[in-house]
């Protein structure tokens, strides 16, 4: 079910309403029923998959019992299954096909002719999410973080929760799993604020990501036609659309949680406004990077077992990273070119300069250092979405050739950056410091405030029309 | 959560209110206007009109009532319906002028191969929807058929400003583009000639070739039609009369060109066939294919209205 199809806007109400007003009285019943609804949910793309989203839960919420008892050896033992079982099922239906047709082409060179049986199913949508939260689980409780929780259900409703199930954040069971298992209290300011989430993530992905997504797809699938300057549009207009889509996807999935009572993890904090990629890494898609330097990372040695080592632990987290996304050397390339760009920074210890504020947090404007760190930082994630949006390496590469040709020539499809882009990076900067609270005016003028909502909903409903998927289901 | 149903419900009811005020606003500026052209289904109400043009944007592009006018003394509209080559669609469009207006003498439907039947109940045909988008919130029983044919949703028919928005005819509601020029032309005029550098004689032949369907099951489905169609202009008082149109020559495939007129036959429906020499050889009279130009619909209406046989049909006033 997409968060922007009339089932969900039948679905939530429904949910909502027996969740608050029938199955208040007992947190088990509304922990069942949020697990039902999340089947649902997920179901109404493909039924069929449910089975491997249940046995995937039952697996790794058995491990987890299985991994907090015993020597530490058996421990280790069931750790290694564990995550050895999620990979393999990741492995199965995301990159059987690509590490398949890899070693054909590599046998196809040393002149060995094969045919391998290549398997024809599509990809169950979130099955990179919701393994990875059963991963999460199970090294957490090795590691002593977190006891296994008793209640299947509310294990099940952990891996499945259906705001986040199929396009994240990723969640930690230390995180989300004592929400579930405490009661729920409805909190106005909770459900207005996850109102709000919902607004502001729905234009994203409405208005922006999806006015966009046809133009980048007719510059990228026609980059020879195009001269330069539509080239670099095409791939500013990707770098909007990306984050339109995933950043919008998760505020819905935040807001709509918080309607639940339920805090999940931020995943975005406004990444273009970031003054380096160390940054912006800080800032995009935080809970899978965090996964990453938590279960990877750390483990490996981070940063502290010597630069060699450091510098071999980011290209791993990053090209891993990179894979995470997809079967498909333009992710592992991107995530390369991103470790490219963090390394010098670790280098010269630079790389924690801006961990903590949001860039121009005491002012209205940045300041020039600031602005030129910000532009910097954007046209190399730009120049990096490039290879995330080819087909191929090679593509990736010819768009960036073909960008020399023609690049100061007038470009078409301008109107488009002055009507939503710009527009949209305005507003994004006024939210910065107030985490899209969508406050655009003090308190006291809530009519201003009001009247802003409503051009919000009436400018997503005038671009409903234009649906298309969120990119980030794929992964 | 009583604080927070009471905003929510304040809230939607507000924008309930606000949107309701904008539909009104707008359908007071759109009222007897069109935005489009081929949207002109309230343009003229509880008028008279000798004769009406149906067809799909064969007929929209090929009949200009002020020519009709000019050269047989009598009133026009044309109500040919752009990228609608459906019979059930040219039905609908008719019913719909018939509920608002008194009948008219003569009703000429552009009927050749390029028509299909079409269906209310399976059309998948929504090129056009947008422009028709303006009379889906709460749609007037003549304008319901036509809401429906579109298949716009419970939302669009019953939220204020919904299909507006939807369907982005904001903007043009307010300037109201076309709407000049509708009212001096009356039908889709077309100055520019057959780019063949853009879209070549044999890009359009093979389309075209493709494009008709010849199959016995096809072609009693077009029968049925006409049929009800012909029976709703004779309970009216109506006569129907059915035209072939120019195309260009290269497209003309005389078997299938000829179906229509057997179809009529069969039904004793008056059929006259335009495709005449001296217009569909001269390239210079089309703007593609199967569409004349202003040039070419000059020549067209010219030798329709000499025809001795289309003129008996017709008693002038």
């Amino acid at each position: 079910m997409l968060f922007t199809s009339t089932a969900f806007l039948i679905f939530l109400p429904i949910v909502f309403v027996l969740y608050w007003f029938v199955f208040n009285k007992n947190i088990k019943y509304q922990n069942a029923l949020l697990l039902i609804s999340s089947y649902v949910f997920y179901g109404w793309w493909n039924w069929k998959f449910l089975g491997l989203l249940l046995l995937s839960t039952l697996i790794d919420y058995s491990f987890g019992f299985w991994v907090a008892e015993g020597s530490q050896k058996r421990r280790k033992l069931f750790l290694v299954l564990s995550i050895l079982n999620n990979l393999l099922v990741l492995c199965i239906f995301k990159y059987y096909n690509f590490f398949i047709q890899e070693a054909q082409h590599f046998l196809d060179h040393a002149g060995w002719h094969v045919h391998p049986y290549l398997i024809k199913v599509v990809l169950p949508v979130g099955i990179s999410f919701y393994t990875f939260h059963g991963m999460s689980y199970v090294i957490d409780i090795y590691r002593g973080n977190f006891k296994p929780v008793k209640s299947f259900i509310d294990y099940a409703v952990f891996v499945s929760f259906f705001p986040l199930l199929v396009a994240g954040p990723i969640e930690r069971a230390t995180h989300l799993l004592p929400q579930i298992q405490r009661p729920r209290v409805f909190q106005y300011e909770q459900a207005v604020q996850g109102m709000r989430l919902m607004l502001w993530g729905f234009f994203k992905k409405m208005v922006i990501a999806n006015t966009l997504a046809p133009i980048v797809d007719d510059i990228f699938s026609n980059y020879t036609h195009y001269p330069g300057s539509v080239l670099v549009l095409g791939a500013i207009y990707f770098s909007f659309q990306i984050y339109g889509d995933f950043s919008g996807y998760t505020d819905i999935a935040l807001g709509v949680a918080k309607l639940f009572g339920f805090e999940l993890l931020t995943n975005f904090k406004f990444p273009y406004f970031s003054r380096d990629v160390a940054e912006f890494w800080r800032r995009w898609h935080i809970s899978l990077s965090s996964w990453f330097r938590d279960y990877v990372y750390i483990p490996l040695g981070g940063s502290k077992a010597g630069k060699l080592k450091a510098i071999r632990n980011t290209f791993i987290i990053f090209l891993l990273s990179g894979f995470w996304h997809g079967a498909n050397w333009t992710y592992i390339a991107w995530g390369g070119i991103h470790a490219l760009g963090f390394i010098p920074l670790l280098l010269l210890g630079i790389n924690r300069k801006h961990s903590q504020e949001i860039v121009a947090a005491d002012r209205k404007f940045p300041a020039f250092r600031d602005l030129v760190s910000m532009t910097g930082t954007f046209i190399f994630v730009t120049l990096a979405w490039i290879f995330f949006r080819a087909e191929t390496i090679g593509k990736a590469f010819e768009y960036l050739l073909a960008m020399r040709h023609g690049l100061f020539s007038r470009p078409t499809y301008t109107s488009f950056l002055f009507l939503y882009v710009i527009p949209f990076v305005l507003l994004d900067w006024n939210f910065r410091r107030h985490e899209r609270d969508l406050n655009i005016a003090p308190r006291r003028y809530k009519y201003a405030r009001y009247a802003f909502y409503t051009l919000l909903l009436y400018v997503c409903v005038a671009h409903s029309g234009n649906s298309s998927s969120f990119i980030y289901f794929q992964f | 959560m009583k604080r927070f149903f009471k905003k929510l419900i304040v809230f939607v009811i507000v924008i309930l209110a606000v949107s309701l005020v904008i539909q009104g606003l707008v359908n007071i500026r759109m009222k007897h206007k069109v935005i489009y052209g081929c949207d002109n289904l309230d343009v003229e109400e509880g008028q008279y009109h000798d004769l009406v043009f149906l067809g799909s944007s064969r007929c929209y592009a090929h009949f200009s009532p002020v020519l009709f006018e000019q050269q047989l003394g009598m009133s026009a509209i044309n109500l040919g319906v752009d990228g609608h080559s459906e019979l059930t669609m040219h039905k609908l469009r008719l019913l719909n002028y018939l509920a608002r207006n008194k009948a008219p003498r003569y009703a000429i439907l552009n009927f050749d191969p390029l028509v299909w039947p079409g269906s209310i109940e399976d059309n998948d045909n929504m090129i056009i929807k947008d422009r028709y988008a303006r009379y889906a919130f709460f749609p007037s029983s003549a304008d319901a058929p036509i809401v429906d044919y579109f298949h716009f949703n419970f939302a669009e028919k019953y939220i204020p400003f919904y299909a507006l928005l939807r369907y982005k005819l904001v903007p043009k509601c307010i300037t109201l583009p076309n709407d000049k020029t509708w009212r001096m032309q009356r039908y889709n005029k077309v100055d520019d000639q057959w780019d063949t550098t853009v879209t070549s004689v044999r890009r359009e032949e093979e389309l075209m070739h493709s494009y008709f369907d010849t199959s016995e099951a096809g072609i009693k489905k077009l029968e049925v039609l006409l049929r009800s169609l012909d029976s709703i202009c004779t309970n009216h008082g109506t006569r129907l009369i059915c035209v072939q149109t120019p195309v260009y020559k290269s497209i003309y495939l005389k078997r299938n060109f000829a179906i229509t007129g057997q179809i009529c036959s069969q039904l004793r429906i008056p059929f006259i066939d335009v495709n005449k020499e001296d217009i569909d050889t001269n390239i210079d009279y089309f703007y593609n294919a199967n569409h004349l130009n202003t040039k070419g619909v000059a020549a067209m209406t010219k030798e329709l209205c000499s025809d001795s046989s289309f003129r008996k049909l017709l008693k002038p006033v």
